[in-house]
């Protein structure tokens, strides 16, 4: 994969090997990805397939055996301290269980609050200014700030969520089956959510998922993985009108569908 | 009450404070007939699965309490059946299987003897051991000698849910309930599950009642569904009626959000807002306040299941609109 211009966050021929002292698990094998500015990027892929692994790798927090990633065409592994810490802040994560990522015991304001003041980001305007900014951006209002996580619905704890990523101002959100867990209903309202923030804020989205069908409607390139290997990649119009693979074939047979007579 | 295998009335299980309750199932009517596939649907917190624990008096207490209603299993009061009539009754005649296998299994306890715990309880005088394998082998597992000796997590997702099958088939149960069997599973997976109960129902002779959020997995498996939300039952009727030509703007609103994979379906749309607090259901239509037909006499008036044509009842009174559409 050559490097081109727009490739933001990329990694190229990762091998990963999980050793405990009696197993090896090869969880990666020369996988090769590149997430581009303004995409919304689909990993798909059964459960063991190195989806959120390959995740992790990217986020810089598991080191491959071999393999590089680059962000912004720097190599992680040459960055100084100083642009290690930019690119920490730069790629963020989220979970599909936010209410497993949430510290119950904080208000949400209080959540987000210490995230503005870890990373020194608290707005002249103030710490509850910038809470509220943030519940903003992602359709809450500043009355949930004063709210526990289990006093949200799913899809308002998923939002939080996403603030908690954005108060860092990211370029790159790593998603890790951000609607799984969420109501047919609700899955929507969040989807739309991750579109507008690529296109309107320009932040590129690693959506990691199992459902094509919702890969489908909000992902603009996809790449299908299974027992740590990339088994496709394309554009998703190709993918799904043509998939090469017939890994990618069994994948699409599987979606259940709605006969209407 | 009228036949049916189960047959619930106007069942109604509160939790909290009884002068303020949280009213999660609020007058709640189903019957499942002998040898019926039934489809329950709604999203989170719309009842579903706590109607369907009561229907084994599965209830959990003391949190939830019943506060009206009667339900009738083949001729047995299940809210007043002693305690021998109950053991009877759950996992003799109704099993269920659950979204997450791993919290539903004994992590400590090899799969086998999991399941000969059952039958040891039900049918004691049967070859437990022969019993087990023969089971294992029906639901689709690969050398059950030597896979009854290993531990839940030595087995994928799909694996674990093929022993919760197999441990609810144990009793020949006359009603299996599946509440989101599929959910925590990957999609090429809950395909296989869903063959093989299908495949079961038919060798057992069984009812079913699938319980999903998803009405993509309705069609083709249910003869009949339900349509709960926030405690009621908003819409019934035969399955292939209902999802092509639905009679309740809930019902029309969760075929909207179903993803898809055809392109030249419009897209998909949520349901904008969420499901009422039990504690405070809107009055007038509990779904007024998300309806996109909503009006004047929908903020005042309760609809209750109405008949809307040929075996289909609804709870809209608008219910012609939406048919229309």
């Amino acid at each position: 994969m050559s490097t081109t211009e727009q490739d933001l966050l990329k990694g190229e021929g990762i091998d990963l090997t999980f050793r405990s002292r009696t197993t090896r698990v090869k969880a990666l094998s020369s996988v090769s990805i590149a997430l581009q500015e303004r995409e919304v990027h689909g990993v798909i892929g059964e459960s063991g397939s190195g989806k959120t692994t390959l995740g992790r790798v990217l986020l810089g927090r598991l080191a491959p055996d071999n393999g590089v990633v680059t962000f912004r065409g720097t190599k992680l592994a040459d960055m100084s301290e100083a642009s290690r810490r930019s690119f920490r802040r730069s790629v963020q994560m989220i979970f599909q269980d936010p209410y497993g990522s949430l510290n119950p015991r904080f208000t949400v304001g209080r959540t987000l609050a210490e995230v503005l003041n870890v990373h020194r980001l608290v707005p002249p305007a103030g710490e509850e200014a910038g809470v509220i900014e943030l519940l903003e951006q992602v359709g809450l209002t500043g009355d949930h700030a004063r709210r526990y996580p289990h006093e949200l619905s799913g899809g308002q704890r998923q939002r939080v969520g996403i603030a908690r990523a954005l108060a860092v101002q990211p370029s790159v959100i790593i998603a890790d089956e951000p609607v799984s867990a969420l109501d047919v209903s609700v899955q929507v309202q969040i989807l739309d959510l991750i579109r507008a923030l690529c296109d309107d804020r320009g932040i590129s989205f690693l959506f990691i998922a199992h459902d094509l069908a919702v890969v489908r409607e909000i992902c603009d390139r996809v790449t299908i993985m299974k027992k740590g290997e990339v088994v496709e990649a394309g554009a998703i119009a190709d993918v799904y009108r043509d998939p090469a693979h017939p890994y990618t074939r069994e994948l699409l047979a599987s979606v259940p569908v709605i006969r209407e007579r | 009450m009228s036949g049916g295998l189960l047959n619930m009335q106007d069942l109604r299980i509160h939790f909290g404070p009884a002068d303020h309750p949280a009213r999660a199932v609020d007058g709640v009517d189903l019957v499942i007939h002998e040898h019926e596939t039934v489809a329950l649907v709604g999203e989170s917190g719309s009842g579903k699965s706590l109607t369907a624990l009561a229907a084994a008096n599965l209830l959990p207490r003391p949190a939830a309490r019943v506060a009206g209603g009667e339900i009738r299993f083949a001729g047995t009061d299940v809210l007043r059946a002693g305690s021998k009539q109950l053991r009877r009754l759950r996992g003799g005649d109704i099993a269920y299987i659950f979204q997450d296998p791993t919290t539903a299994l004994n992590p400590v306890m090899r799969v086998g003897d999991q399941v000969r715990e059952t039958l040891a309880i039900h049918r004691p005088d049967i070859d437990g051991r022969k019993e087990v394998l023969d089971l294992f082998t029906r639901v689709g597992i690969d050398d059950p000698s030597r896979r009854m000796n290993m531990f839940p997590h030595e087995f994928s997702g799909g694996m674990q849910q093929r022993v919760m099958i197999a441990m609810a088939l144990a009793c020949r149960p006359r009603l299996l309930i599946a509440d989101e069997p599929t959910t925590a599973l990957d999609v090429t997976i809950q395909k296989s599950i869903f063959e093989l109960l299908r495949d079961v129902r038919e060798t057992y002779r069984m009812s079913l009642l699938l319980i999903t959020h998803n009405l993509g997995l309705v069609s083709g498996f249910a003869v009949r569904i339900y349509v709960m939300y926030a405690g009621r039952m908003v819409e019934e009727g035969p399955v292939s009626d209902v999802l092509s030509r639905p009679a309740h703007p809930y019902t029309r609103a969760l075929l909207d959000a179903v993803p898809s994979l055809d392109p030249h379906r419009s897209r998909r749309r949520g349901i904008p807002g969420r499901i009422p607090d039990p504690r405070e259901i809107p009055p007038g239509c509990r779904f007024h306040p998300r309806c996109p037909i909503a009006r004047e006499r929908c903020r005042t008036d309760d609809p209750r299941l109405m008949a809307a044509g040929h075996e289909r009842q609804s709870a809209c009174f608008f219910y012609e609109d939406v048919l229309r559409t």
